[in-house]
């Protein structure tokens, strides 16, 4: 066949496959038996999509050819099970596996936890709320291409200058980038001059002139001008998050427990190899 | 869950995230320069900011095909620091800082469709084609999904199919989401999308082979209630139209064309559409609307082809000329190239008054999968189950085997794939991070590319100019005042100065040299000449402008490169040593680092296995000025 020839039918084949085997495999849940329920539950959630895409709620008609749809496609999902359709098929096997993994993520679902209990939590797990210390610098640099091997000693003797008061604008070769930086985390300060850098100034003091410091650029003389230190997370401001975070954390140990419950059914064997 | 959990990670990034580029906070009491304020206020010496304004997600018809379903919302999330998800479930992240600024630029035609076929209820669903699209007869799928790509390219409003009102509703969620995530001093979102027509040169066997005529629309601030799309019209100069009048309406706009590479000689062709001889007002129009070009993605370069620029040892990078999911090779010959449109349009001026070619540069990633995917040392390629993994893009043998020997690659991997870059970036040179700001940077071309480096690179032409400025600490505001930047003109009659600045990214290699690319024409053909301008590890350029071989190496055993090799930065003060006072001429930037491993080897080096003998095992990342063109006034 030509279509075969073309080569993008090898392009979306493979896409196409996955999305038809994503889309056959969603509707398997529920039993497999000779009833097919739609729950109110499964109504909802199918009208949720449908909004999503038609920008406004279905009416009455719409929402009867939603369930029509559906049912029609459970019966066909559950006929081609009987058929044995998806057997030993290792995409299928994941995306059931997959889906299992979504059902019990589900049932892991906690109740709220009331204010007391939250804020003790939260007083546990502090240091996951902090902001990072932040520094606002100046620098001035000294280029390797213009200076050479002269390169220590014209830092240096900036240095000297500088300690005696001299005005740092006047120092130093141009730098493409900023001169000046504020409130600035370790992290960009690595992307941006490289990790020897960003770890030496943020082992300096505030207001005085560091020794020359290696860059990705050049040599830099530093004066930390402010250090925001880690900011302690207030319990109040970040209510939301925490509460996030903490139904996080239930829903995954809950999780967890499920998950081993349900390996503790069976008896694992692992053959060695020879 | 997994929405909430990038909802975290956002918000982390909000907080801590703070980017040094475009950062800053009142509040700290910074002793700050006179032009070197960092954060919301006008820098008038201008920050450089990178961007990416060519992304898709899943309202895109093909993107929904390749399994991707994150939304314009985790494009500005991954672009802001956050994590996504890669449709094969792996985590997308930036190697680099945050973006400044992105635009989510979908497939306006069909734009929503697919999701509306594959939702239950949807009258798009109840189609046959739908059923087909989704069913699990590999066939069927295909033959409804060409169906679907073959409108997008033709333009063809298929009866029961194409529904305005779900176009209207997906665009009016993709402008929210701009409007959502733009934050003014932090970030900018620009509302756009893309326009996909496909000028059919080889018949309608070839799949979608032919011109690829694609251009990004981007808004500067309000956007209309619907996109222009091939479906009104598959000839970009009604989107011009369209486009003149849209900004007539109050919303600014401009088309941003990309993979020229690919365009079957159609993109800078030297006709109208119709065929027609080019006109003034054509021309006008044209880079009225059109005044940058995307050269670098993930789907090759369109700089030079190494046929066009034989005497360039340099262009011969990340070529990928075959077009669109097609094996047939694109028409190199004229049309595909900038370096060439931009002679041609030197020419044009002298022959009809104005220059349809007269523009800027940027790079971009065109990622399937909301995140791009710039970093050599990891690549997740771009649309999505198709090329997520190293097998699939041909970087790694297939079926676990540990050697090529009697291997045969996927032609798809070995076509397309396995040729396609980890690029590229927009560099733009603005007084602030906003929207007016960056737009107004990218309509006076103040603008250059990158293949996913941040290398950042100041350019400045000017007639009074001389070596002294290189270490005036005022030489940057001086050089505004007395010169033009990348992009602009230089009218006069006497040989101009160049003032050329480049540093390297701090998180890739170091520089190897900068050069400048001199276009003109001769007698109606359009020459060039490459000229090495600054060399580094204390080399200067030979009789033949090129600089000495400074010896960097890539150990490909484990991609270390030479550390005492290279610049940090690169300055100097360039004059063309072959000027000619009445010869129109361009110049633009190129900068070159050292060699590094691509992104190929990185994947093969991590499975243990040798790279694929057929692909480049480096390659030298790169940045693309905007020109700056000389107009003699006699």
């Amino acid at each position: 066949m030509k279509i075969f020839r073309d080569p993008i039918t090898h392009f979306v084949l493979i896409g196409l496959a996955l999305v038809a085997i994503n889309h056959f495999w969603t509707a398997w849940q529920g039993e497999l038996g000779r009833t097919i329920v739609v729950s109110t539950a499964e109504i909802d959630r199918l009208e949720t999509i449908w909004a999503g895409t038609a920008g406004r709620r279905p009416t009455g008609e719409d929402r009867k050819q939603i369930i029509e749809q559906y049912v029609q496609e459970e019966a066909l999902v559950r006929e081609a099970e009987r058929l044995g359709l998806g057997n030993d098929d290792t995409i299928i096997r994941r995306r059931l596996a997959q889906k299992m993994d979504f059902l019990v993520n589900e049932d892991a679902k906690a109740d709220d936890p009331t204010d007391a209990e939250l804020e003790r939590w939260f007083n546990e797990h502090r240091e996951r709320f902090a902001a990072a210390e932040m520094r606002s610098f100046t620098h001035v640099y000294f280029s390797p291409e213009k200076h050479g091997s002269g390169l220590e000693a014209a830092a240096g003797a900036a240095l000297t200058q500088l300690r005696a008061g001299a005005e740092w604008k006047a120092l130093g070769d141009p730098f493409i980038q900023k001169r000046s930086y504020a409130a600035v985390p370790e992290r960009e300060i690595t992307r941006l001059f490289g990790p020897e850098f960003a770890t030496a100034i943020f082992k300096l003091e505030a207001n005085e002139w560091s020794s020359p410091i290696g860059s990705a650029f050049g040599l830099h003389l530093v004066r930390i001008e402010a250090i925001d230190s880690a900011a302690q997370a207030q319990f109040a401001p970040i209510r939301a998050e925490i509460m996030g975070a903490w139904k996080d954390e239930q829903r995954a140990e809950a999780k967890r427990a499920a998950v081993s419950e349900l390996i503790g059914n069976y008896e694992v064997v692992i053959e060695k190899k020879e | 869950m997994t929405h909430k959990f990038v909802a975290v990670a956002a918000i982390g990034a909000l907080i801590t995230g703070c980017s040094a580029e475009s950062g800053g906070s009142a509040e700290t009491d910074v002793a700050l320069a006179p032009g070197e304020t960092a954060g919301e206020e006008a820098n008038p010496d201008r920050n450089v900011y990178f961007g990416d304004l060519h992304i898709h997600t899943k309202n895109s018809f093909d993107a929904y095909i390749f399994n991707v379903r994150t939304t314009p919302d985790d494009a500005y999330e991954f672009g802001m620091g956050g994590t996504v998800k890669h449709p094969l479930g792996y985590d997308l992240k930036l190697e680099g800082p945050p973006l400044d600024f992105m635009a989510v630029t979908d497939h306006a035609a069909y734009l929503g469709h697919l999701e509306a076929m594959n939702t239950e209820g949807t009258e798009l669903s109840k189609l046959d084609m739908a059923k087909q699209m989704f069913s699990t007869d590999p066939e069927k799928i295909v033959a409804a999904f060409q169906l679907i790509g073959g409108a997008v390219r033709d333009g063809k409003k298929m009866d029961g199919v194409y529904d305005p009102a779900i176009v209207g509703n997906v665009w009016k969620q993709i402008v929210d989401s701009a409007e959502k995530y733009n934050k003014p001093g932090k970030f900018t979102a620009f509302a756009g999308y893309e326009y996909t027509a496909v000028r059919v040169s080889r018949g309608k066997e070839g799949g979608f082979a032919g011109g690829n005529l694609h251009r990004n629309v981007i808004f500067r601030g309000s956007a209309p209630d619907m996109p222009f799309a091939t479906v009104d019209s598959t000839n970009p100069e009604d989107l011009w139209s369209w486009m003149d009048d849209q900004r007539e309406a109050g919303n600014d706009v401009m088309s941003i064309p990309h993979n020229s590479n690919v365009s079957d000689g159609e993109m800078f062709k030297m006709e109208t559409y119709n065929g027609q001889p080019l006109t003034k007002a054509y021309a006008e129009q044209r880079i009225r609307n059109e005044p940058i070009v995307e050269i670098t993605q993930v789907k090759g370069t369109s700089e030079t082809h190494p046929s066009l620029s034989p005497n360039d040892e340099w262009a011969d990078f990340e070529i990928y000329d075959k077009l669109l999911s097609s094996p047939v090779v694109s028409k190199t010959a004229t049309g595909d190239y900038v370096r060439q449109a931009i002679a041609n349009g030197l020419k044009l001026t002298q022959e009809i008054g104005a220059d349809p070619f007269h523009f800027g540069f940027i790079g971009s990633s065109d990622s399937h999968v909301v995140g791009g995917s710039f970093d050599e040392k990891n690549f997740w390629s771009k649309i999505g189950v198709v090329d997520g993994s190293p097998e699939a893009r041909g970087s790694i043998p297939p079926d676990g085997k540990k050697s090529w020997e009697g291997v045969t690659v996927n032609p798809n991997a070995a076509n397309w794939f396995s040729r396609w870059s980890a690029s590229g970036y927009a560099a733009v040179w603005a007084e602030q991070n906003s929207r007016e700001a960056i737009f107004d940077a990218m309509r006076r071309k103040e603008t250059y590319a990158t293949t996913g480096t941040r290398i950042k690179l100041r350019f400045f032409g000017g007639f009074g100019f001389d070596e002294k400025m290189l270490d005036d600490p005022e030489m940057v505001s001086k050089a505004y005042k007395n010169g033009v930047s990348m992009g602009g003109d230089l009218v006069g009659n006497k040989a101009p100065g160049f003032i050329i600045w480049a540093m390297r990214d701090a998180m890739s290699a170091p520089l190897q040299r900068v050069q400048v690319i001199k276009v003109w024409t001769d007698g109606g053909v359009a020459k060039e000449k490459v000229f090495d301008a600054a060399c580094s590890d204390g080399g200067t350029p030979d009789a033949n402008f090129r600089c000495p071989d400074n010896g960097a190496k890539v150990d490909i055993s484990d991609c270390s490169i030479s550390t005492d090799k290279g610049a940090p930065e690169l300055k100097t003060f360039w004059r063309d040593p072959e000027h000619k006072a009445e010869q129109r001429a361009s110049y633009y930037v190129r900068v070159l680092e050292n060699p590094v491993c691509r992104w190929s080897t990185h994947d093969a080096l991590r499975a243990g296995v040798a790279p694929n003998p057929a692909l480049e095992t480096t390659i030298q990342e790169r940045a693309w000025s905007s020109p700056i063109w000389y107009v003699p006034t006699a």
